[in-house]
């Protein structure tokens, strides 16, 4: 476990003035600066009704653009993260460093998962930001008088990060495998057109990972069960392909 | 103790084409071991295999004793390791290229500095090593290599791309780490010009096979063995008829005369010999035949 926290540290330095770091700060701004942008410009079109969360409404906004840009956000992030690796030619420095494989792999992913953790912080963080700076600067849209569905955010969040965990598997296999940044970059952007064009509906859908995020658009949670069957779809896609790329790692990848 | 030790070592990319065939490798403790061969010869092959980072398709590889890659991660603990170029993080400076290894080895925070010290880059340690010269890239990967006080430096071609005065730099503070800290190193080269003034044992590969494995003396009595004096006289025709008797004529043409001699004892007598029959000489030429040449003619066959 040390030896997994050690590496972790590690990685926080490697970061360090990469674009994989900025693309998270940055990313996490652009969809509640657009929101923001729409809210500034067309308050009157978001003036609640009685009895109305204008909360819910902002992050309902605010999460159907996170829904088209995450994909992209984690495809690239974790491209750029092995990128690194790759342009160092640095494998063979660290399989020689008294650290096992299992280690590595581990820390990568967890790094992973911090990135994307932070980027979700972020995007929650600013999302109040803009409501309450909206809330100040429009009183009418009442910002000010109610406060953020707690539930509605943990919950979205929650569902959508399980949604994106077989796009996060399958991109963490080919970021290390495959050490061009562009071809990585195209099979995302092929997964995801593909998935836009099927409009994330339809039959086979519910197997092609790409569409998971897609499906939350316009998201209105089921009463009955707290996820849908393409989450279990994209957790069993994980479990079988974090398996799958860590026997691959630990086991069979040289550098 | 042998730090170092190979037994039949066999590895092919694919099974139908061996690149490594038979590498029986010893490197003793203290010793500074040049592995030398053509490019292509199997030197990094080799050196991967040692690391683990190849597996072999036969044989057994045993670092401080100890087999690889069962005990890989206690013995990596006790390597500093620069195989080609250095893995380095160019978006960094060198201090963080330092301490991303030393928080994986677990090293304290000052001897960042130590080996900074060591190899000279103390003034560079805040720079972006994109703005680093080749030579001080080599240096920090040195240093990567240093960190943990290896008791074993693998170090394959550290002076490619280096110039003259780098690789005299890079020789003296591999001589140094030898000698003050008693450090066991295995270097690699193409160019035995580079290592000889460095290394006291040396093995030589040559299409995947370990051609010659010794001491650097051991080296030399085979160089003797090939050298010759190229000699022009007034007369080349008596200078023959007075030297064949002792002395094997290995060529006689316009140029002159080519004979082998054994040591310089007999340089001293041809000369002399020559003098005392009354011989005018215009060119005395002793051609060593240099451990360059004597690399060239082992790899060669």
């Amino acid at each position: 476990m040390s030896k997994i926290t050690a590496a972790f540290s590690a990685e926080i330095i490697k970061s360090k003035n990469t674009f994989a770091l900025w693309l998270t700060f940055i990313g996490a701004a652009i969809i509640p600066l657009m929101v923001f942008i729409t809210y500034a410009y067309n308050w009157q079109m978001f003036i609640p009704k009685v009895g109305e969360n204008p909360w819910v409404e902002i992050f309902a906004r605010s999460f159907n653009g996170i829904t088209l840009f995450t994909p992209l956000f984690i495809i690239l992030i974790i491209g750029l993260l092995f990128n690194i690796e790759h342009r160092a030619n640095a494998w063979k420095h660290i399989f020689v460093l008294p650290i096992s494989k299992s280690s590595v792999f581990l820390s990568k992913y967890l790094f992973v998962f911090f990135l994307i953790g932070i980027y979700y912080l972020l995007f929650v963080l600013l999302t109040l930001v803009n409501g309450y700076l909206l809330g100040v600067i429009k009183a009418q849209l009442g910002f000010l008088n109610s406060a953020p569905d707690w539930n509605q955010i943990v919950s979205f969040l929650t569902k959508f990060f399980i949604g994106a965990l077989a796009i996060i598997a399958i991109h963490f296999w080919t970021s290390f495998r495959i050490k061009n940044l562009i071809a990585n970059l195209g099979i995302g952007l092929a997964g995801i057109a593909f998935a836009i064009l099927l409009n994330g509906k339809g039959g086979l859908t519910i197997f092609l990972p790409y569409s998971f995020p897609i499906k939350m658009l316009n998201y209105i949670p089921n009463p009955n069960w707290f996820l849908e069957d393409y989450h279990i779809v994209s957790l069993c896609y994980f479990v079988l392909l974090f398996c799958l790329s860590y026997w691959d790692f630990t086991k069979r990848f040289k550098g | 103790m042998t730090i170092i030790e190979t037994e039949n070592l066999h590895f092919g990319f694919n099974k139908d084409k061996l690149v490594l065939k038979n590498i029986n490798l010893k490197v003793e403790k203290g010793s500074i071991y040049g592995f030398l061969g053509p490019n292509g010869a199997g030197k990094t092959t080799t050196i991967r295999l040692l690391l683990g980072l190849l597996t072999p398709n036969s044989g057994n590889i045993k670092l401080f004793g100890k087999s690889m890659p069962n005990n890989s991660l206690e013995i990596f603990n006790n390597i500093g390791a620069m195989i080609e170029m250095p893995s380095l993080y160019e978006h960094l400076t060198g201090f963080d290229n330092l301490e991303i290894t030393s928080k994986i080895k677990d090293i304290p925070i000052k001897r960042i500095g130590e080996v900074l010290e060591i190899v000279k880059l103390t003034n560079a340690a805040k720079t972006k090593v994109k703005e680093y010269s080749m030579g001080m890239k080599q240096r920090l990967g040195l240093a990567l290599a240093l960190l943990s006080e290896p008791q074993l430096l693998v170090l394959d071609e550290p002076t490619n791309g280096l110039d003259p005065q780098g690789m005299i730099e890079t020789r003296e503070l591999l001589q140094k780490l030898n000698e003050e800290f008693g450090i066991t190193i295995l270097v690699s080269s193409h160019l035995l010009s580079e290592i000889e003034k460095l290394v006291n044992h040396l093995g030589i590969i040559n299409n995947g096979e370990l051609i010659f494995q010794g001491t650097i003396q051991e080296l030399h009595d085979l160089k003797l063995g090939n050298s010759f004096i190229r000699i022009e006289t007034n007369n080349n025709e008596k200078a023959i008829a007075v030297l064949q008797s002792a002395y094997a004529i290995n060529h006689n043409s316009e140029y002159g005369l080519e004979i082998v001699y054994q040591n310089r004892e007999q340089v001293a007598n041809i000369c002399k010999t020559l003098v005392n029959e009354g011989l005018d000489i215009y060119n005395f030429n002793i051609t060593t035949n240099d451990l360059e040449s004597i690399f060239l003619n082992i790899t060669n066959n």
